[in-house]
């Protein structure tokens, strides 16, 4: 039964993703709809590349909600395999709905970046419907194969528009653009930043009324991957909110879970329910700057925990967003 | 018998979840880390005691052999299914059952982690004293069965000194549950089984519950990191230090190509003047400063070079005064890679050895330990609990060489009989096992009593009739 | 093609002593039920699957549960990528049951 159902749900994903770019079925406008009323650029040589994770996040979700269910449904399960073949209408009509309070937060964190961008005087540009999955969850899943292609199809892209640099905005994908990416595609040659990165150094300081506190989770791929763990420092600091560090921090960072939420939900569950016991015990209110830590913490909090997105938090403190 | 039937069996004994034949899994839960693979039949997950009392009746029916495991981390090959059988992994029975600080007692299963418990224990301001190098994963049981130390051994001793009593399941036909030992400080229950079970690793009975005694954290810990040129003026040091009416929470020893590789290997800015001495006092923060100056007058005195001290254990940790010593173990498995690089096909393995001497012959040891480097060529890492004459010299060899791991088995053989010749032991906290056996016989050989291994050959037989318990290793 | 991965894996498995350090701070063998949720125990999976061991149901759950966190990469003295080890050991699997390609060249696989 494991075995099968591992091989459906890789299977699906890897299918949906050559189809049709992402590895939920979704539609292509929920991709770059939270950009609709900022007027950002389409063109320019420095590219807000969101790698549609975080747009993504709001249906995985409702995927594993189906999965928890089917794990120990064969029947289900079965369907689901035929189901993938007609792809994303089947998919998205029948059984997938992303929670709209769920899309709205992330459409506001990504509003949220692209404003602290601006309020940083950076100048960049966005790819709206050229902004593509990087295929990061086929890289995780050993799928070199179909990886390569959808990298490809990444970069054919970003070379079309003539992209020399993109930022980025989750710890997966600035790090499978900046470490993966260059191994599988031949002299690859775009300069990859997260925004982290850059508003580390660019911010302007700001003291805030409010006192406020809070505990940040550190993401694995920004910690341990990529030893980015004082840039997202620097920005909650710069916007005069005071950083607490949980026990395990750092490097030292205990991961979400996240990542084995679809193959294995109840075990998934279990370490985030531990993280989030570990994060509320020092503060109430908990940062994270990744999408799926964000998810998988946010579904087994309590009441009183509240957990942000560093970026929206920020944006709201700075009185950027409401 | 077979695999299969043996996983039905059991299965309906104690429930299917419990139970695993699978191959991939069979083969893990049959290493160790000397490199040996051995049989698992089966491997079973008992939550309960009942569930232990369970398999070992079947077994004892079937007559098929049992190995408890905690975290397979024990260096003497305790755990390791040498025979077909059923390997009882007790990593799900991991409950801390109760704290008692009016009883100075804790009540734990025994697949609880020692950091996990010691973790607990801290928040009120206790804890479970005994930490082997490895108490980040090794559990209570098998830190009870292999008869575990380690760094505060000369202060609290070692696992025998920390168990108050027992709940154990006996392999007879009827899979026993009996309660040895009192929840007591003091208890005089006849012969005294408790500390019969401690160090059998596994042989004579299963712990499925534990009684250990628990003590305050110390306020704080003065510590003191020192450098001498000269091995006899570092140990004279700790002769001072030990006759001076105080009892260090720590007393570590490094020797100085040791301490340098150990110091590299973590890009350490810390000068290596000579041999590594780490004292900790435990101390009340008032008397920090007081302590602190007293030391670092002695070490000085003694002709230490370097000395870097911190008024308490937080400023230690900050200052990383405790990392060269922590770094002992990846700097003796970097070492040994960084050797055979350019081996191919090399099965790097490490030998950590565990011999104890007492403290006043320990230059004699570290000199000895030197010429048997010289003789048989190894790079030999030495460290060691200096306080009570613990030491861990190490080599790594080639395992797929069969001049190496001769050469490695001679070198082992030396240094046994240099243990033995010291008047010291052979095994003083890692267990006997598989690897220590020989080794046994001969230090009680030294001192004309080999007797004794005929009266624990005995008792082995009375506490297991069928040799259904971990067979082949002790005795 | 998967013989050269398979003996990456085999040199880079083969370093394990065993010592079981890197199971204090993985997060799914806390949690998971056997040991096999575990580095050490991946590590040793992937070893045996190197030397044609067979793809068990347990040998599955134990790559696919790996959340490739890489705090086990913190405490292991031998040094071994573990999340590459079993990133590779998963594309090897799907190779040769998930219908996956094989274009992808080798050195970009394991460099």
């Amino acid at each position: 039964m494991r075995k099968r159902f591992l091989n459906i749900v890789v299977d699906i994903m890897r299918e949906l993703t050559l189809k049709t770019g992402y590895p939920v079925p979704m539609n292509r406008g929920d991709i770059y709809s939270w950009a609709q009323d900022l007027d950002i650029e389409t063109k320019g040589p420095i590219a807000l590349y969101t790698g549609a994770l975080y747009q993504i996040m709001p249906y995985i979700e409702s995927l594993v909600a189906i999965l928890e269910k089917v794990e120990n449904n064969r029947a289900l399960l079965e369907i689901m395999n035929i189901g993938k073949h007609l792809a994303s209408s089947f998919l998205t009509k029948s059984l997938l709905r992303a929670s709209h309070k769920r899309v709205k937060i992330s459409r506001n964190i990504l509003k949220a970046i692209a404003l602290l961008l601006r309020e940083a005087d950076v100048n960049f540009s966005y790819l709206y419907k050229d902004d593509l999955y990087s295929g990061v969850l086929l890289y995780d899943l050993g799928l070199s194969e179909s990886f390569l292609r959808q990298a490809r199809k990444v970069y054919r892209t970003f070379k079309d528009r003539g992209i020399k640099k993109v930022i980025t905005v989750d710890p997966h994908t600035t790090y499978v653009l900046k470490n993966v990416y260059p191994k599988f595609i031949d002299n690859f040659d775009i300069e990859v930043q997260s925004y982290l990165e850059v508003l580390s150094s660019r911010i302007k300081k700001k003291e805030s009324k409010t006192k406020l506190e809070v505990v940040i989770h550190d993401p694995c791929f920004y910690a341990r991957y990529q030893n980015m763990v004082e840039e997202p420092r620097n920005v909650l600091k710069a916007s005069g909110i005071k950083v607490i560090e949980p026990k395990r921090s750092r490097k030292f960072t205990a991961c979400c879970g996240g990542p084995i939420e679809a193959l294995y939900p109840e075990l998934s569950r279990k370490i985030a329910m531990d993280r989030v016991k570990e994060l509320s015990s020092i503060s109430n209110v908990i940062v994270t700057m990744c999408p799926i830590c964000f998810s998988n913490l946010s579904k087994v909090k309590t009441k009183e925990v509240e957990i942000i997105d560093l970026a929206l938090l920020v944006a709201r403190v700075r009185g950027l967003m409401r | 018998m077979e695999r299969t039937k043996i996983a039905r069996d059991l299965s309906r004994l104690i429930g299917k979840n419990k139970v695993s034949v699978d191959e991939a899994l069979l083969r893990i839960y049959s290493k160790d880390p000397l490199g040996n693979v051995g049989k698992a039949l089966a491997v079973v997950f008992p939550i309960s005691s009942n569930d232990v009392s369970k398999v070992v009746q079947y077994a004892y029916e079937n007559d098929i052999k049992i190995y408890a495991q905690g975290s397979s981390t024990s260096l003497a090959g305790s755990s390791l299914p040498l025979e077909a059988g059923i390997v009882l992994s007790f990593e799900r029975m991991k409950r801390v059952l109760e704290i008692s600080l009016v009883n100075s007692y804790v009540f734990v299963e025994p697949g609880v982690r020692i950091d996990d418990l010691n973790f607990e224990l801290a928040s009120k301001g206790y804890m479970f004293p005994v930490d082997p190098a490895s108490s980040s994963v090794a559990t209570v049981g098998g830190a009870i069965n292999s008869g575990a130390g380690g760094m505060r051994g000369a202060k609290y001793g070692t696992m025998r000194d920390w168990v108050l009593g027992l709940e154990l399941v006996l392999p007879d036909e009827r899979g026993s549950i009996v309660f040895s030992g009192c929840k007591t400080l003091k208890c005089r229950q006849g012969y005294d089984i408790v500390r019969l079970i401690v160090g059998s690793e596994g042989t004579l009975a299963l712990v499925t519950k534990a009684y250990l005694k628990i003590t305050p954290l110390p306020e704080t810990v003065i510590v003191a990191l020192a450098f001498f040129p000269k091995l006899e003026d570092l140990m004279e040091a700790v002769v001072n230090i030990k006759t001076q009416r105080i009892q260090p929470y720590i007393l570590e020893f490094l020797e100085k190509k040791t301490a340098e590789i150990a110091a590299k290997s973590i890009n350490s800015n810390i000068n290596i003047e000579g041999h590594m001495l780490l004292v900790g006092i435990d101390v009340n923060r008032e008397a920090g400063s007081r302590y602190v100056e007293w030391m670092k007058k002695i070490l000085i005195r003694h002709g230490a070079r370097e000395v870097q001290t911190a008024e308490s254990w937080e400023e230690a940790e900050e200052r990383g005064l405790f990392n060269i010593r922590r770094s002992l173990f990846v700097a003796q498995s970097k070492i040994a890679r960084e050797h055979y690089k350019n081996v191919k096909d090399a099965k790097v393995m490490l030998l950590i050895e565990d011999i104890a001497v007492p403290p006043s012959r320990l230059v004699e040891a570290v000199e000895g330990l030197k010429e048997l480097e010289k003789k048989h060529g190894f790079i030999t890492m030495l460290g060691g609990h200096v306080g009570d004459g613990n030491l861990h010299p190490s080599i790594g060899f080639n395992a797929l060489d069969p001049k190496e791991s001769k050469r490695a088995e001679e070198w082992f053989k030396d240094l046994i009989d240099l243990a033995i010749s010291l008047d010291g032991t052979v095994s003083s906290e890692h267990g006997i096992g598989l690897a220590k056996k020989d080794a046994l016989r001969r230090e009680l050989d030294a001192r004309g009593s080999v007797k004794l291994l005929e009266i624990m050959g005995n008792i082995k037989k009375v506490f297991d009739p069928k040799n259904i318990l971990n067979p082949g290793k002790v005795v | 093609m998967n013989n050269n991965l398979k003996s990456w894996l085999k040199k880079e498995t083969s370093k394990c002593m065993f010592c079981g350090f890197c199971e204090a701070l993985c997060p799914t063998v806390r949690f998971g039920s056997h040991r096999g949720y575990g580095p050490r125990g991946r590590i040793n999976i992937v070893l045996y699957l190197s030397e044609e061991g067979k793809y068990t149901h347990e040998a599955l759950n134990s790559l696919y549960s790996c959340l490739l966190c890489a705090a086990c990469t913190l405490k292991c003295p031998a040094n071994i990528d573990i999340p590459e080890v079993i990133r590779v050991a998963r594309s090897l699997y799907a190779r040769n049951n998930l219908k996956e390609k094989e274009e992808v060249v080798i050195e970009k696989e394991v460099s």
